[in-house]
């Protein structure tokens, strides 16, 4: 039974106790004297705990809270998800640009490599025709100097 | 004027006015600042935990809803910082806890009472009673914090620690059993 009034003591504290149950208890108070003893401690630590020492913060206090702010509002400006999508889709943009234009580039270079073998061949074909033309003059040349002989 | 409740100022904070969220931290800091000093013994780590507290705040303000107290919120928002700091403390720390907890609250005992030889009682068994308070498991600690420092109601209670309302009653009952078990074995009650 005692172990029951135990259980209630922070309740009668609190006053959150129906009267019923008030009553009963303080009846219990009445016939143990032990008991009453140990609620009126209980009762004395707590007043003894809500008078513990209420501290304010420094004065400092909010300065550096709006410092940190501060420095918490540009850090969350860069992981600002419309941010971060804007960025992403630059970076895919300009990695796309460059891609293009390295694919242009390599399609002119190949380009320019075929004009210069269809340029180098022309050349070599032009040239051996006129080294043709040469040595047939040499020939005739040739021919023309025994015939005189 | 009626002053704006803590809900509404959230409210108009959520909508980005800064001044809400200024007279918010006016008027909890000094509260929770007194809460996360309880666990921590350390003016210096409450304050910075506190400062962690409103970043929090301000960066999470959309994470409130309107269904839950403003107060139940940020006091366990606060709550949470002061235990993991605790934990983390707790694992690197080579002295006991109820050393440190006693040399720093030494310091800023007051003077409460005008009669000498009253004082001298007062303050032998507030010692007593901050070590008695210092060596209570966590959870008996933060309850008896919530109650009888911050004075809170046992619904809000219920709230921060995520307990049912008859847990929280029940744990408080214990809690100063334990505390008045505590201050009896140092024969100071």
């Amino acid at each position: 039974m005692k172990k029951d009034f135990n259980d209630m003591i922070s309740s009668y504290l609190d006053d959150d106790l129906s009267l019923e149950e008030k009553k009963s208890f303080e009846n219990y108070m009445q016939n143990h004297s032990n008991f009453s003893n140990k609620v009126k401690n209980i009762k004395n630590i707590i007043s003894l705990v809500k008078q513990a020492p209420k501290l304010e913060t420094s004065k400092d206090f909010l300065n550096n809270l709006e410092t940190n702010i501060d420095k918490k509002s540009i850090f969350n400006y860069w992981l600002n998800p419309k941010l971060k999508t804007t960025l992403s889709f630059g970076f895919v943009v300009i990695v796309l640009f460059f891609i293009v234009l390295n694919d242009y580039n390599f399609e002119e270079e190949v380009a320019d490599n075929v004009t210069m073998k269809n340029f180098n061949s022309e050349s070599l074909a032009n040239i051996e025709t006129d080294t043709l033309k040469n040595d047939n003059f040499k020939i005739i040349q040739v021919k023309g100097q025994k015939s005189n002989k | 004027m009626i002053d704006k409740t803590d809900e509404d100022l959230i409210e108009e904070f959520k909508n980005d006015n800064i001044s809400s969220y200024n007279q918010l931290v006016y008027r909890y800091k000094d509260r929770l600042f007194n809460y996360i000093y309880q666990f921590v013994h350390d003016r210096d780590l409450a304050e910075d935990l506190l400062q962690d507290t409103f970043l929090k705040l301000y960066t999470h303000k959309h994470s409130y809803k309107k269904i839950a107290k403003f107060s139940t919120w940020i006091y366990t928002i606060a709550g949470n910082f002061a235990k993991t700091e605790l934990r983390k403390t707790k694992r690197r720390k080579t002295y006991s806890n109820s050393e440190l907890a006693f040399k720093e609250t030494e310091l800023i005992v007051p003077d409460i009472s005008n009669e000498p030889d009253k004082e001298i009682l007062n303050s032998s068994l507030k010692a007593d009673l901050r070590d008695c308070l210092s060596e209570l498991p966590l959870d008996f600690k933060t309850i008896i914090i919530l109650r009888d420092i911050q004075e809170l109601s046992y619904d809000e209670i219920s709230i921060i620690v995520e307990l049912p309302l008859g847990t929280v009653k029940s744990r408080i009952n214990r809690a100063r059993l334990k505390l008045y078990e505590c201050l009896k074995i140092k024969k100071a009650v």
